[in-house]
Formats: structure tokens, sequence, C-alpha cells
């Protein structure tokens, strides 16, 4: 097992009050999140926005310290870590940004970025160092010859490129992808996630493959985490999940993802949920879907729901999951 | 094929990056407004350093019989006091010690009066007039001559006194000056010295010259064995056929400087001034903002609060009274201005931080195992400069205009051998003292102020061009 995480909170104090403080309720990002992921393993993380799913990614890699719950990287715990062991620790795991135009340092050139975790962590220098970024960059498909570029030289998916190569630099096991391709044009997302799958061949990586719907993570995905208000709903193997769904939000964001097809689109049943998603800063009671749910009983007011094992990988929070 | 077509036009050598700093500067040179600026104010201060090759004059050498005179004046290059003797080195001016001279023709004015005249005023009319070295009195004395000087004398010798134009004095008529402050009711002293009688003859002063030395001397024909020249007597002087004069272009002070240099070295304290002290401000402000906006929640609070205390005291209070505790030492006056300006700087990398280190690229240096100065240093600093630069163009003029200020109090500052600096700020403020009821001596603050309101002007440019350059989408709002 590369990564274990059990019951990971991460909330988010709100300062209430000008003079005096007063009791105002966190934001609960994420509430009690247990999930794997083995080696060599693809999870894709869906849900809709505001879901806590970047967050999620931030606890962690504790560039958040979590709130509460326990995160352990090949069975090294690292919420206990000392810092300076956790910037070691940080060598195995990497991360690619969501906003390609915003995670590059506008004043850094090309070259300059990927060799940046080089550099910090002291691993190589001068003429190895150049040789490494060549090589990264060729591996992510950018001539480096663009080594002297600056970022605002490329184009979103060139940029993004760059991204992943400095995410590759230090050779780590398990890279975070948060939304690498939602700011990209759909002609650009389909090479940067093949990108990404040649990579995994290549090097051996793990992903956590971030998206906010079920149709990006499709071609990457081993298994797939399905979130809710802070929490996982459901998961299971790619395949399990598209045929048999146990939850319903899993449901209702399946039937959400458009077929390429005119005449099968237009007798497409859509599930369209009812309301909005609740506050995350609320108190609850049971579970956080019932107030969207359609087959909500009494019961879900009363009972939280726990991930439970349908067997076949497939886990489920919902006290009245459809087989 | 077609994948290796992709790479074709791809050059094989690394192409060199456009940084946004090069960006920038194209958008600058387009802007012909900051050129001139850029262009003005380089000028001004390469013209400043290089102030030995570009002045005319040493801007301490003083020409006192000459006093003040406007734009353009040109008169005999002369020495304070010439002493001609056969057989000695020639005492003549630097220009004249060629050894190759042959005769040098001074025309030279006697001076038969070098007297203070004393006189009193009342009601606005001239009740007596003296002559204070023979206790004589007189009805009247013709004043006249180019170099008629008067002097109020109230309790010392005071050069810097208004010159009279050619006039009479008489007793029962109106001074031809403007009654010192005081005056009226009372007794006051009142000097002409160096009167040059009108009428009188020149003689004319031959030096035959020989390898820099003098070889004879005749005075109006005849030959003197020695001879003491002082230079105001000097009429004109002239080597081997050729005159020797020099022309002051922006005229002289009172005590006959020439005004030019002055300001060409004046320049040299105004802008070292406001850069050295924008380069404190720049050095201090940019790291406190830095960490404080970095480092956020109660750290940045109390930075910030310290700043605003800071910001409350007044500091030209501050700088007054450090100036006079601590003697007028320029460096002082370096720190005393960047330690106000820096407040402000820091607040506005500070507020550019806040918004930067909410960015991703600050998340990936931390994945990317960057310390607490790689961020600040690497990451955040770099992308404050546009800001930064900006300001600082701005700053530099206040700072500048603060220095004036302060001159201009009579706060001058002083070099480490206490020989006083001029800036322009202290040469307007002799300007605005040497003006005159009628404004007669305007080009002791014309030009000074000349100097230092086209430097501020351009400056200005300079700056904004820059914002504009570093951030088009500002261009055209108002900061």
């Amino acid at each position: 097992m590369l990564l274990e995480v059990k019951d990971l909170k991460m909330h988010f104090p709100v300062p209430g009050g000008i003079i005096f403080r007063r009791h105002v309720p966190p934001v609960k990002a994420v509430d009690g999140v247990d999930f794997f992921l083995r080696r060599r393993e693809t999870l894709g993380l869906v849900g809709e926005s505001g879901c806590g799913k970047s967050t999620l990614a931030r606890a962690v890699l504790q560039l958040y310290k979590p709130t509460a719950g326990s995160v352990r990287l090949d069975g090294t715990e690292l919420t206990a870590l000392p810092p300076r062991e956790m910037r070691k620790a940080r060598q195995r795991m990497q991360m690619i940004f969501q906003d390609p135009y915003a995670s590059l340092n506008p004043r850094m050139t090309v070259g300059a970025i990927i060799s940046e975790p080089l550099r910090n962590f002291g691993v190589m220098r001068g003429k190895e160092l150049r040789a490494r970024v060549s090589e990264l960059m060729e591996v992510v498909g950018l001539s480096p010859s663009f080594v002297n570029r600056y970022p605002h030289e490329f184009s979103g998916g060139q940029r993004q490129r760059i991204g992943v190569a400095r995410a590759l630099a230090l050779n780590p096991d398990l890279i975070f992808a948060d939304e690498p391709i939602s700011a990209l044009d759909v002609s650009i997302q389909a090479q940067v996630v093949n990108l990404l799958i040649d990579l995994r061949e290549k090097f051996g990586l793990s992903y956590v493959f971030i998206a906010h719907d079920l149709s990006m993570v499709r071609h990457i995905s081993d298994r797939v985490a399905v979130m809710y208000l802070g929490r996982i709903v459901e998961t299971a193997g790619f395949n399990e999940i598209y045929r048999e769904p146990a939850h319903p939000y899993t449901r209702a964001l399946l039937s959400a993802i458009p077929i390429p097809d005119p005449n099968i689109e237009a007798s497409r049943k859509r599930i369209v949920l009812p309301g909005d998603v609740p506050r995350p800063d609320q108190e609850f009671t049971g579970c956080r879907f019932r107030t969207r749910c359609s087959q909500a009983i009494p019961d879900c007011a009363a009972t939280e729901p726990v991930l439970a094992d349908l067997g076949k990988d497939h886990f489920v929070a919902c006290l009245k999951p459809s087989a | 094929m077609a994948a290796d077509s992709l790479m074709d036009g791809i050059p094989a050598a690394p192409v060199r990056g456009r940084s946004l700093w090069s960006d920038a500067w194209r958008r600058l040179l387009k802007n012909r407004m900051a050129v001139a600026g850029m262009v003005v104010v380089s000028a001004m201060t390469v013209v400043s350093l290089l102030a030995g090759l570009f002045s005319p004059f040493s801007p301490t050498m003083q020409e006192r019989w000459i006093g003040a005179r406007p734009p353009m004046y040109r008169h005999p290059t002369v020495k304070n006091e010439m002493r001609l003797k056969a057989g000695d080195p020639a005492d003549l001016p630097e220009e004249a010690l060629d050894p190759s001279a042959r005769e040098a023709v001074l025309l030279v004015e006697a001076i038969e009066r070098d007297e203070i005249l004393r006189v009193t005023l009342k009601g606005g009319v001239i009740r007596a007039l003296r002559i204070e070295t023979g206790a004589e009195s007189v009805e009247s004395f013709g004043a006249s001559g180019p170099t008629e000087y008067l002097n109020l004398l109230d309790d010392q010798d005071r050069p810097e006194g208004p010159r009279i134009p050619d006039a009479t004095l008489a007793v029962g008529g109106k001074p031809p000056f403007d009654a010192p402050a005081g005056a009226e009711g009372k007794a006051v002293s009142v000097g002409v010295r160096w009167v040059k009688l009108a009428g009188t003859k020149p003689s004319e002063v031959n030096v035959s010259l020989s390898g820099g030395k003098v070889a004879g001397l005749t005075r109006d024909g005849s030959g003197i064995e020695a001879l003491t020249v002082q230079g105001r007597e000097v009429v004109s002087f002239m080597l081997d056929g050729r005159e020797i004069a020099h022309t002051h272009i922006l005229g002289t002070d009172q005590s006959g400087r020439d005004v030019l240099s002055r300001i060409i070295y004046g320049g040299q304290i105004s802008l070292g001034v406001g850069l050295a002290a924008t380069v404190v401000s720049l050095l201090i402000g940019v790291l406190y903002g830095a960490f404080s906006g970095y480092f956020g929640g109660r750290t940045d609070n109390v930075m910030m609060r310290i700043v605003d205390i800071l910001y409350s005291i007044p500091f030209m209070f501050l700088v007054i009274i450090l100036l006079v505790n601590f003697g007028r030492n320029i460096w002082i006056l370096f720190i005393a201005l960047g330690a106000v300006q820096w407040l402000t700087m820091a607040r506005i990398v500070r507020g550019q931080v806040l918004s930067l280190k909410e960015k991703e690229f600050m998340e990936a240096a931390r994945m990317s195992g960057a310390g607490h100065m790689a961020m600040v240093m690497r990451h955040l600093i770099p992308n404050t400069l546009g800001v930064v630069a900006v300001y600082t163009t701005l700053t530099i003029p206040a700072v500048i205009l603060q220095e004036s200020f302060l001159a201009f109090i009579g706060l001058t500052v002083q070099s480490g051998t206490g020989e006083s600096k001029e800036s322009w700020g202290a040469l307007v403020n002799q300007g605005v003292q040497a003006l005159g009821s009628g404004g007669e001596r305007w080009w002791l603050l014309v030009f000074p102020s000349i100097a230092m309101a086209a430097t501020l002007f351009f400056m200005n440019f300079l700056g904004d061009g820059l914002r504009d350059a570093l951030d088009p989408q500002q261009k055209g709002k108002t900061a």
C-alpha cells in the first residue's frame, strides 16, 4: 500500500467578530476521509466544485496541516513528521496544479522552474542538472531548446507540460494531479492525459487524479473515488462504478456524462439533483446527501453512513445502496 | 515525417526567452515621454557624476569683485592678486603661463577709493554721508563704473548686500537702494567699496614674458621693477594679442561664483541624496514588506502596526531633529530620509506579497522543497519588482524635493570635511534671498529652479512610463 489516508479532517477556522472573538463554526472542507492507493495505481477523485477535492490533496501532501486523521506514505506517518523530515518526505510526492498560468513563476525561465526541486534538495548541479532538465523536457514533449524561455511564451498545454516536468524532476512515487486538464482546451486535454498515462508506464508512477466529472477520469483511472461535501461517498474500480454505481450521488454524476452521439444523447436520461449543496460550515447529523437524495429514508437523518465493503474493491457510504 | 516536421522550425541551440522585463523594456521604448524622461534623467546623472568634466569652473571659485552678474557675463581671466616682478615666475592665471607666450598686456583701472561710506537714513532720505576712512563728511558721492558695490554694514562686513546701479548719493536725496529693514528713523551704515571713479584713465601694464618668467615690466610706457595688480582692477587682459577672458553662461552669484558650475555640483548632492535615500528605503522596505506579507497572521499584524506607528510620527520633525542633534552629516540625511520612505515601500510590497502568496506557484515552490528564504527571495520579491521599480522612480523625486525643502529652510548638509554641500534646494534658497525687490538677480533663482523642476518632471514621466510598461492593463487608469 503506497498511501493510506484514515479519517482525515481539514477544518478551517473562520475568524469572527471585529473586536471581540465570537464563535463562528469552522468550514469543514474535508471531514473524515478514508482512502488508499496502491503502488502504480491511479485513483480518480471526482466531485463537484467545492466538495473538498483540492483541500484533500493539500492536506494529504501536508501543504495544509490537517486538523485530524492520519496520512501514511509507505507506512510512514506524515502528520507527525517534524518539518525537516517532512521536507525530505516531500521528495516522494509531487503535485501538478490546476491552473497552468498561475502555477509557474512568471519571472523564472522554464529551465529554472523545472530544475528548482533538484536545486532545492541539492540532488544535482551544474552540467548534470542541465542534462536532467533537457531530459525532463524531452520526456514531457517540449523541445529542450526552450529551456531559457519564460512561461508566458507558452500555450496552456505546453505550460501544463512544464508543470508535469517539474513534478517529475525528483522521481517521485506519487503525483497528485489537481484538475490538471480542466483549465485546458478540450483538444489539449487528451494530449495531457495521454502524456500522464505514458509517464505512469515509463516511471511506475502512482497518481491521484482529481477531476470534477467522471468523463475526465475515464481514461486514466484504475479506481474512482466520489466525493461529496468533504467526504468520500463511494469508491470502486472504474468499470465497476460505471456499470454498478451504488450511491445515488454517483448515479447522478454518471448521468451527467454527455454521450458523443446525438441520438443517444437526446434520449439520455439525466438525474437532476434538487436544491444546492449545503454550506460546509453546517453541523450535520446523518447522511450529508440526504437533503438532495431521492431515496432518502427517515433513518438517513439519524445514522451517518460509513464506507461499507461491497466486495470487488467497491466501497459505498449509503444506508440504502442500490445493487 | 509529420511528427518530425513539427520540430523542424525549432533551432537546436537554446532559444533566448523574452522575459517580462524585456517585454516591459520594449513597451517603455515606445513611450516617447518616458524615453525623453530617461534621456534627461540619465543626462543629468552623468553630468552630475562627472561634474569635474562638465562644469566650466570650480563651484567654490570666488571672483568677489564681479559680484552677481547676469547670464553670458564675460570678463578678463585674472587672479585675485598678481604680484609681478622682473625675473620672477609670472604670477598670471594658468592660461597665461604658456612658456611660449611673449607678451601680456593688462589694462588696469586704478582704484582710487576703496572706502566705506556711512549713509544715515531718516524718513526715507539720506540725512548725512560720511566717508569713514577719513571721517570726512560729504554732500554727495558719485558711485559709478563697472564694479560699484554696496554693502550693508550693520555689524559686520557683508559682501552679499545689494549692489547699486550707477548713481549719485546726495544728502537730502533718496538712497539708490532699498533701505535695509529697520533703517527707518535710524542711522544705518552703508559701505561703498571698490569704487572706480568715473573719468579716470586706465593705465596700460605691459609684461614681457620669457619661458614663463617676467622679463620686463612697463606701465604706461615707463619701465618699473615690480607691480602688484589686484584682479578687480583689471579691465582687459591680452596675451600675445589674444584676449584672455571667460564667460559665465548662467551668470554669477554675489560672491562671483559661476552659477552653472554650482548647479552641476548641486545636482551631485540632490541626485545623490535622492538615489541613496531611495536605495535605503528599497532595501528596508522590500525585505520588511515581503517577510511581513509572507509570514502573515500575527507577525504581519505586529510588523505592520510598527509601520503605522512610525507613519504617525511627523517625519520632517524627525529629520530636522536628527540633523540638528547629530550634525548636518550627509549620511544622517540619507538614513533619515530613507528610514521614512521605506514605510510606504513596505506597505506596497506587503500588499503585493499578500496577493502573490496565494498563487499556485507558491504552493508549487513549497512542493519543490523551497525554504522560507527561497520562497521570499526567489518567488515573491522578483514578482513585486515591477511595482517596486515604479514606486522607486517616483520616490527619487520625492526625496529630492524633501532634501530641497530641508536645504531651503537652511539645513544644508556638509561633507565629511565640513565643507558645505549646496544642493539645488540651497541654491534656490540663496536665489530667493538674493533676488532683490524687482527680481534684478533673477538668474540666481530661475536656473537652479529649472534644474530641479526639470529633473522632477522627467523623473515622474519616467515613473509613469515604467508603470504603463510594466502593467499594460493599468494604462490610462489613474493609480
